[in-house]
Formats: structure tokens, C-alpha cells, sequence
């Protein structure tokens, strides 16, 4: 019986939806209601969880594991990678998918409509992103 | 400037030094990553009757680094016609360029490249839909096999304006243009090489492992070159020696050429094959698609030094040689972030520094040479990285973005090739640069203050100078004359250190204990640049305003002060911990 909540926030279904037990536990102090918070913390470290996510769920590029498929909804990107970026392909409605992160930092390589692009999550992690399928 | 040149504009790593170099027939530097080209080349095609220009890479016509904007600069002079160079793989990303050269209002035409690779993978490209949509000649050709380029001369010569006031947007222009049937994704080797080069615990030491094979490879085909060479001077010296004694040639001349010129030469020239397999190393790695790779990875170890990727990739230019390194810096995504990999630059040592760390830790450390001469490089290059992060700053770390090429495989004719070329270089510099100090410094060695032959060394021009200026050196633990030369002469080249070792200290070691040698080995990896890198930082401010001219002057003269004091420090401190220690 899938788990459901009502989520609407792109945190709070990785906390369940996605990623290991640790990460639920560590992502679940973004929520910022804290009832939320408890009853998220309550279901990732004791409670058996199904949750299955929605067809399309919304979430940040620095939230979306690796190798999961999503579509840019809004595009964040510094000044300096403004133009480098777009025309690579990372523009709103690109499909995109995160394939490798490097060592030791939050870079990662990113598809985005077939072309390979390395940026920093801590520059264009805020972009807004619908995960699919 | 001639109105009917033709520039080649594009993308970053879609082939426009390809095709420079097939129209011009030209050898100028190619690599499968972006920021290859940071300068503009220009020369004449026998082929298209004209000038040809090849620009860097730009994303744009509004882009902030140095290279983007010396493209932007150059595309906003008249010419006759712009041949917009296209990755036939990727039109969609390209288009958003050719629409902003379009309102340029210049003869125009597009040039699908890398065409047979896209054929190879069973896909097409509809020229001629493409150029019914932008309204100007479309050609499909491949630079790296040379089809299509006699379609391209026509197409040139057939340029023409593209039509004003239309609404374009590349989604609308690339629709049904670029067909791939069988959808074979490009990447699909690449994503089976990452998983192992890119790996997240792997990747690091895997990289390590190259460079480390690399320079032990280089080190191995030292010993040999470096007996041959010994060898066949030393035979054509005596040989030479008895000639001119047998003629009466005169004994100054018999000096010159039997105790300078031959000694000098001699003593760099047994490394050059041991530079050209470093070079044929570095040129298969740039033409694969690596570099940019290991930017990605690097990009976590410079960013806690705030500098990005980038640098990382200058960084292993900067190991062949510094010229192209600090060139390589116009790729900055900031002028602040420009300015301090030119500052960090001059610590990672040359290639012509090679020799120098050979000759030294050989004669010091035996059979651990190679592991000592690592160890010093990892130093070096450490040393580089915390400047970097001292010239931080308020501003904090610079930004990263950058594109992932797919894995190309290296054509080693094509590495042959550059290295022959480099070895050319070298040897041009040896026989130009090094056979001109060794004349001066043999000159500086035979003469006495008042120009009459000194008889012994010691009372010689050269040991006078050398001796007050040896002053100099006693902080960095070694105080020596002949070793002063050498470091002098390794300010015009770098190759000059051993040359010039070789010929002041003939049959003799010049390091009177182990501890001088150390002391010496340090100091020279460490201290300044050339005077081609220095000249290079200088004229780097060149096409900007004044105030910028004036910025990299004193850059110039702060790599210039820094790196002597910080050499002098390091092999200081390192000589006292010696002493402390008792190491002879």
C-alpha cells in the first residue's frame, strides 16, 4: 500500500521517495514545518515505506539522485555561465539527468538534451527541475 | 585589415583550427576540448585566394572571458565573409551563435563539420533545409578527412547577407534537420570509458597513474638518449679537438667551440627525446577528450584553493611549458580568476625544467631519481595551488562550467606530429637561444675584467660577476659561481641551466656536497619564469584599456618578485632542516 502524504515539495519526496535511510535523515531537516519534519523522521527511521512518487515530481537539480530523468522548468544560472550554459542546451524545458558527480566536491556532469556539461551545484543547484516517469 | 579576409567563427571544439589548418595548410594547435584556440591565427589560403582568421570558440557574441571577446572584437571589424563552423551532432546548441552572427550583417555561410562522424553512427544532416531556413549556403564536410572542402570554397565564394527581419529560434531552424536513425547516443563509448576515468573513488588515482607513467616513461628514455648523446659529442669534440690542434687553429677558437659550444649543446640535447615523449604523451591526452574530464575531477581539489577545473587543465599545459599555460588563462570565467592562474602558473614546472631535475637527482639520489624528482613535482605543484588560495581574496573562488566532448580516439600520427614539431622548437631553441648564451657565457669565462684572456677561470668576467652575484643565492643554502651562471642563463631558457652546467663544470661535478645539490635542484624548479613566460604575462594586458596594460605589467614583475622570493625561502628553510639533520 503505497504511503502518501500530499507532497509537494521536491525535499520532501526524496526524503521518502528517493535515496538511502541516512540521506532521509539528513534531508528532512529542509522541511521547515516542524510536524512535518517529525512525522518524516518518524517514517524514514522506523516505519516500513513505500512511497511511490507521482508521475511528475518537482524538485531541485541538487536534489535529483543521479541517473533520474527530469525536465528544467526554471533555469538558475550564475552570470558568468549565462550564456556557456544556454547554449549548451540548459535552458527550460531541456530534459536533463545528472551522470556523474567528481570527488570531493558538489560538480557534476550533467545531460542536458544529449550535450555533456560539468557545472557546480552550488551555482545552478537551485534550478528548478520535474522529475519524470 | 583586409576587407575580404574570411573569419572562421563557432562554437568551442566543433573543428575550426581543423579547418583553419586545411584551408592554410597550417599546423596550428588542435585538441578535442574547449578552449584549445584562446588567440586568434591568421594566414593566407592558397585555396580560397584570402585571408582566413581563425577565432577562439564562442558561445556567443556577449560573452565575459578574454577568449569569447577577442572572437566578439574581432567579428565587430568588416570582413569579407564569415564561415560559421557547426558540430554536425549538435546544430540545436550551435544555432543560438549563427543567429547572432546573422544580424552581423556579413556575408555568411555554415559549415556542418564532423560530418562522417555523425555517418558513423548512422545519422544525416539536411544541408539544404538548413540553409533554406537562415537563407544562407549550407555545406556539409568533415575537416579531419577533408570532405567537402572543395563545396566549401564554392560556398564561400558564393556567400551571401543574411535577410533581415525574421524570427527565428534554433528550436524552429533545427526541426527535421538533424536526423539519427538507429539513435545511437554519441556518448555511449565515452559513458563506458567514464565509468572508469570519471569514477568517483578511481578517477583521482587513475589520473595520477597517467601522469606518473608519463614522466617514468620520460625519465626511462632520458638515460639512454642522454649516454648517446654524451657519447657521440665527446667523440666529435676529441675528433674536432685534434683536427684544429693538427691546423694551428687558434687556441681561443679550439676553446670555444671544443670547451663551450659542444659541452653546452651536448648537455641538453641527450633530453630532448625524453621531452618529445612527454609531449607525444600530452598531445594523445588533449586529443582524446581527457582534459576536459580532468577539469571535472580537479574541480573539487582547486575550488578549497578558489580557483575551478580550468585551472586544472592549464595546469597540465603548464607542464609542457608556461607560454601556452598562462595563454591558456584567457578561458577564465573572470579577470580576477585570469590574473591568479597567471600568478599561480610559473610555480608548475616546465618541461625544459625536466633535464634540471634529472641531472640533479641523479647525481644525488641514485636510483630513487625518478620518486625524488615526483615528490619535488607534487611539491611544486602544490606550491601553485596554496598561492592560489592566498590571492583568494574577499572575492572568494571562481565559477565553473564547462563542456564534456565524447572520448575521441587520439590519432597518433596526428601526436607524432606535434611532437616532432615541439622537437623542432626545442632543438630550434638550442641551436639559437642555448648556442648563443654558451658563446656569451664562454666569452664572459675566457676574458678577464680588461678583455685580455683571463688564463684561469677564476680571474675571469664571468666568475667576478657571477661571484659578487653568488651573494645572492646563500640564503637558498648554495653559493657558487658556476651554479649562478647557469641560473642566469636559465632566465633567458630554461634549457640553459644544464647546458651551461655542463659546460663551466666539464669532467667535474658542480655540487661540492649533496646538500648544495638539493638546495640548487629546489631553487631552480622554483624561481622565475623565462623571459618568453614573462614577456608573454607582459603583453597579456595587450587590445585592453590602459589601466589593464598596466595591471599585467606589474603582474609580470609580481611573478617575477614572488617566484624568486618564495624559491629563495623554500630551499633556504629546506637547507637549514638539512644542516639541522647533518645530511651532508
Amino acid at each position: 500500500m503505497p504511503f502518501c502524504f500530499g507532497a509537494d515539495d521536491g525535499n520532501r519526496t526524496r526524503v521518502v521517495g528517493l535515496g538511502s535511510r541516512s540521506s532521509a535523515i539528513e534531508l528532512h531537516l529542509r522541511i521547515h514545518n516542524a510536524v512535518s519534519r517529525r512525522i518524516i523522521y518518524f517514517i524514514s527511521t522506523y516505519a516500513f515505506c513505500q512511497y511511490h512518487m507521482k508521475k511528475t515530481t518537482v524538485t531541485k537539480l541538487k536534489n535529483l539522485p543521479l541517473g533520474a530523468q527530469a525536465v528544467i522548468t526554471k533555469p538558475v544560472i550564475p552570470k558568468y555561465a549565462e550564456k556557456t550554459l544556454s547554449s549548451l542546451g540548459f535552458t527550460a524545458g531541456a530534459h536533463v539527468m545528472i551522470l556523474k558527480r567528481a570527488p570531493f566536491s558538489d560538480t557534476v556532469i550533467v545531460s542536458a538534451d544529449g550535450c555533456r556539461v560539468a557545472l557546480r551545484l552550488a551555482d545552478c543547484g537551485e534550478t528548478e527541475t520535474r522529475i519524470e516517469g | 585589415m583586409n576587407p575580404s579576409r574570411v573569419l572562421i567563427a563557432g562554437n568551442p571544439n566543433c573543428g575550426k583550427t581543423t579547418l583553419f589548418n586545411v584551408l592554410t595548410k597550417s599546423r596550428e594547435k588542435t585538441g578535442n576540448y574547449s578552449g584549445v584556440t584562446v588567440m586568434k591565427a591568421e594566414k593566407y589560403s592558397p585555396l580560397l585566394g584570402r585571408d582566413v582568421v581563425d577565432l577562439p570558440g564562442a558561445y556567443s557574441l556577449s560573452s565575459s572571458s578574454r577568449d569569447e571577446k577577442e572572437a566578439q572584437s574581432e567579428l565587430s571589424r568588416s570582413a569579407g565573409c564569415i564561415i560559421n563552423v557547426m558540430d554536425s551532432a549538435r546544430i540545436m546548441q550551435s544555432l543560438s551563435l549563427t543567429l547572432e552572427l546573422e544580424k552581423l550583417g556579413i556575408p555568411m555561410i555554415v559549415a556542418l563539420n564532423m560530418a562522417d562522424e555523425l555517418e558513423a553512427r548512422g545519422g544525416s544532416v539536411d544541408a539544404e533545409k538548413l540553409s533554406a531556413r537562415l537563407g544562407i549556403p549550407c555545406v556539409v564536410i568533415s575537416a579531419k578527412t577533408g570532405k567537402g572542402i572543395s563545396a566549401l570554397k564554392k560556398a564561400v565564394d558564393h556567400a551571401r547577407v543574411p535577410p533581415e527581419n525574421r524570427d527565428l529560434t534554433p528550436k524552429r531552424v533545427c526541426e527535421g534537420v538533424l536526423c539519427v536513425e538507429n539513435g545511437a547516443s554519441r556518448y555511449a563509448l565515452s559513458d563506458r570509458i567514464d565509468a572508469v576515468l570519471t569514477h568517483r573513488v578511481f578517477g583521482l588515482p587513475v589520473f595520477a597513474a597517467l601522469i606518473v607513467f608519463a614522466v617514468i616513461l620520460s625519465f626511462i628514455a632520458a638515460s639512454p638518449a642522454e649516454k648517446l648523446a654524451d657519447a657521440a659529442f665527446s667523440a666529435l669534440s676529441s675528433r674536432l679537438y685534434g683536427v684544429m690542434i693538427r691546423s694551428g687553429t687558434a687556441p681561443f677558437l679550439v676553446s670555444l667551440i671544443c670547451g663551450a659550444v659542444l659541452p653546452g649543446v651536448s648537455g641538453i640535447i641527450g633530453f630532448v627525446p625524453s621531452l618529445v615523449m612527454l609531449f607525444f604523451f600530452f598531445s594523445l591526452l588533449e586529443d582524446s577528450g581527457y582534459m576536459a574530464r580532468a577539469a571535472f575531477m580537479w574541480d573539487g581539489v582547486f575550488s578549497r584553493f578558489g580557483m575551478t577545473g580550468k585551472a586544472a587543465a592549464s595546469l597540465l599545459v603548464g607542464l609542457g611549458c608556461t607560454v601556452p599555460a598562462i595563454a591558456s588563462a584567457r578561458t577564465a570565467s573572470s579577470e580576477n580568476e585570469r590574473r591568479r592562474m597567471i600568478l599561480m602558473l610559473p610555480f608548475v614546472p616546465c618541461g625544459a625544467k625536466f633535464p634540471v631535475a634529472v641531472l640533479v637527482s641523479k647525481a644525488v639520489f641514485g636510483r630513487y631519481a625518478a620518486i625524488a624528482a615526483g615528490c619535488l613535482y607534487v611539491f611544486c605543484i602544490l606550491s601553485a595551488l596554496v598561492f592560489a588560495a592566498l590571492t583568494k581574496g574577499k572575492s572568494g573562488g571562481a565559477g565553473f562550467a564547462a563542456e564534456i566532448p565524447p572520448y575521441r580516439f587520439p590519432s597518433v600520427k596526428k601526436a607524432a606530429k606535434d611532437a616532432a614539431r615541439k622537437a623542432g622548437e626545442i632543438l630550434k631553441r638550442i641551436f639559437t637561444v642555448v648556442f648563443l648564451s654558451s658563446v656569451a657565457f664562454w666569452a664572459a669565462g675566457y676574458l678577464a675584467p680588461d678583455l685580455s684572456p683571463a688564463g684561469s677561470p677564476e680571474k675571469s668576467i664571468l666568475f667576478s660577476v657571477c661571484g659578487y652575484l653568488s651573494v645572492l643565492t646563500v640564503p637558498a643554502g648554495f653559493c657558487d659561481a658556476r651554479l649562478t651562471a647557469a641560473l642566469i642563463g636559465g632566465i633567458l631558457a630554461k634549457e640553459n641551466i644544464v647546458s651551461i652546467i655542463s659546460q663551466l663544470c666539464a669532467g667535474s661535478s658542480p655540487f661540492s656536497d649533496p646538500r648544495t645539490a638539493v638546495c640548487f635542484l629546489v631553487f631552480s624548479m622554483l624561481y622565475t619564469p623565462c623571459v618568453s613566460a614573462l614577456k608573454t604575462v607582459f603583453s597579456e594586458g595587450g587590445g585592453e584599456g590602459r589601466r589593464e596594460r598596466r595591471v599585467f605589467r606589474l603582474l609580470a614583475l609580481k611573478v617575477f618578485l614572488i617566484s624568486n622570493a618564495y624559491a629563495l625561502a623554500v630551499s633556504g628553510i629546506l637547507g637549514s632542516l638539512l644542516a639541522v639533520f647533518q645530511v651532508p
